[in-house]
């Protein structure tokens, strides 16, 4: 088996989405989608909208074009259209020519609105987001000729591709917070191992006692244990807690 | 069969992850034979950026001894693994460059340690810890070990990420903290001294370093009252 050119370019845009630098702009990703979407398809223009969990309110778009953009927004303003169809069902769409049933009787304002600024047919895919995000890519097309299966299959990958790395930088995002919280959890344990110290040497007690003092005072005013610890660790100990036991 | 034998350790420790386990529930000394080494420790990174040793083989002194030595004398694998993000490998202690630990290398060979590999469990650009691996017979770490090792850090990581916080903080349950009696130690030198905790940290360890003597031990001499450190230096 031989490698066309389009392969290894299809290919190549496969792994550039799919494969991102630590820290990468989500945002920036997924207008590189519509820009890959539209150099391997025969597509006109290609745009997302990312929907908040609910399926209303509109996280961010982005297109391949300002035509494009203006489409997308005018969906949202219409709160009807093919990118919110998909993204609200989770499903992909095939193509649809905008002047014929069940596109015109299904988007009754966007339909026309659409094929006044030269759109023939409309397609999406479904673009899988974490944290429960809906969102769609939206194909859209000047022609005869339209996308087939194959093409549609290929703006699946792609934006597959980019849930994929989506999906990556979400895991490393909910780890780097684990990791702050355990992080937080030893500097804390620090400064109580260091605030028993100083009670332990100032009231001449255990480290057991001190402890048992220490979380005492901290209860009774409701203090956080590691906020009294710090302070006391600063040498202002509490003149309270100085005072023998009752 | 140690190759398959560390691959049903690996599978089982990644099982165990998925569940929600922690570093308690990894056998060091079974790691640490597997990965063909003496020793393996594993050190939390703290905020500011100090390395707290939560995990190692609970019989055996050897890989405590020498993170406890990494710590008095502020050099080191372990300390350079964190601030580099990098691996470091010394294959043979007692033939290191004088520059490249002059502190940490002479008093490693007074142990019988000779070869270490530290590697930084990296989160995304953090650094959450540092996993080491001590042995006692110079040499190189060959590839296929290198792979294990780096394999073996990055489910460490998984499982260091599960230690339950609140166990952490209050220090009631989870794991041990290896080094809480120094900062116990350095409370009270803080009140004893009136110097701040920082300043205590260093006066603790320039006494163990002076005195040739193990971190652990000076902590508990001046928490049991029998160690005083003199107001000047």
């Amino acid at each position: 088996m031989t490698t066309t050119d389009r392969e290894v370019r299809i290919a190549h845009g496969v792994l550039d989405l799919a494969h991102r630098r630590t820290g990468f702009d989500p945002l920036e990703l997924l207008h590189d989608l519509t820009a890959e979407a539209v150099a391997l398809l025969p597509v006109r223009s290609a745009g997302i909208t990312v929907l908040e969990p609910d399926g209303t309110g509109v996280v961010y778009v982005t297109a391949s074009d300002e035509l494009c953009l203006a489409l997308e927004e005018d969906q949202i303003e219409l709160n009807e259209g093919p990118c919110l169809d998909s993204a609200r069902s989770r499903r992909p769409l095939p193509v649809l020519s905008l002047s014929e049933p069940p596109a015109s009787i299904r988007w009754p304002r966007f339909a026309p609105r659409a094929r006044r600024a030269g759109i023939t047919a409309v397609a999406a895919v479904n673009l899988h987001l974490p944290q429960l995000s809906l969102g769609a890519l939206n194909l859209l097309m000047a022609g005869p000729p339209f996308p087939g299966t194959h093409d549609l299959r290929l703006a699946q990958t792609l934006a597959d591709a980019a849930g994929a790395a989506l999906a990556f930088r979400q895991q490393l995002a909910d780890k780097d917070q684990v990791l702050d919280q355990l992080q937080t959890a030893l500097d804390s344990r620090l400064v109580i191992e260091q605030a028993k110290g100083v009670l332990s040497a100032r009231l001449g007690v255990d480290m057991d006692e001190a402890f048992q003092r220490l979380r005492a005072h901290a209860r009774s005013r409701q203090q956080k244990l590691t906020d009294l610890a710090a302070r006391i660790t600063r040498g202002d100990v509490p003149t309270d807690l100085l005072e023998p036991a009752r | 069969m140690v190759r398959g034998e560390f691959t049903d350790l690996l599978n089982s420790l990644y099982r165990t992850a998925d569940t929600g386990g922690d570093l308690t529930d990894a056998p060091a000394a079974e790691a640490a034979r597997l990965l063909r080494l003496d020793a393996l420790t594993l050190a939390l990174r703290s905020r500011r950026g100090m390395l707290e040793l939560l995990w190692a083989d609970p019989a055996d002194p050897l890989g405590p001894e020498l993170e406890d030595l990494q710590y008095t004398l502020g050099e080191g694998p372990t300390l350079e693994a964190a601030r580099s993000g990098h691996a470091v490998i010394e294959t043979d202690l007692g033939a290191a460059p004088n520059d490249r630990w002059p502190l940490f290398a002479p008093a490693a060979c007074r142990t019988p340690v000779r070869a270490v590999i530290a590697v930084p469990l990296l989160l995304g650009v953090a650094t959450a810890g540092v996993l080491t691996g001590y042995r006692t017979a110079p040499g190189p770490f060959p590839d296929g070990q290198y792979q294990d090792f780096t394999r073996f850090a990055r489910v460490t990581l998984e499982l260091l990420l599960h230690t339950p916080t609140h166990a952490l903080a209050s220090g009631t349950q989870g794991p041990d903290l290896h080094r809480a009696a120094v900062h116990q130690a350095a409370g009270v030198l803080t009140a004893q001294l009136d110097v701040t905790i920082d300043e205590a940290l260093v006066r603790l360890r320039a006494h163990a370093w002076r005195h040739d003597l193990p971190l652990l031990h000076v902590a508990r001499g001046i928490i049991a009252g029998s160690l005083r450190l003199s107001p000047d230096h």
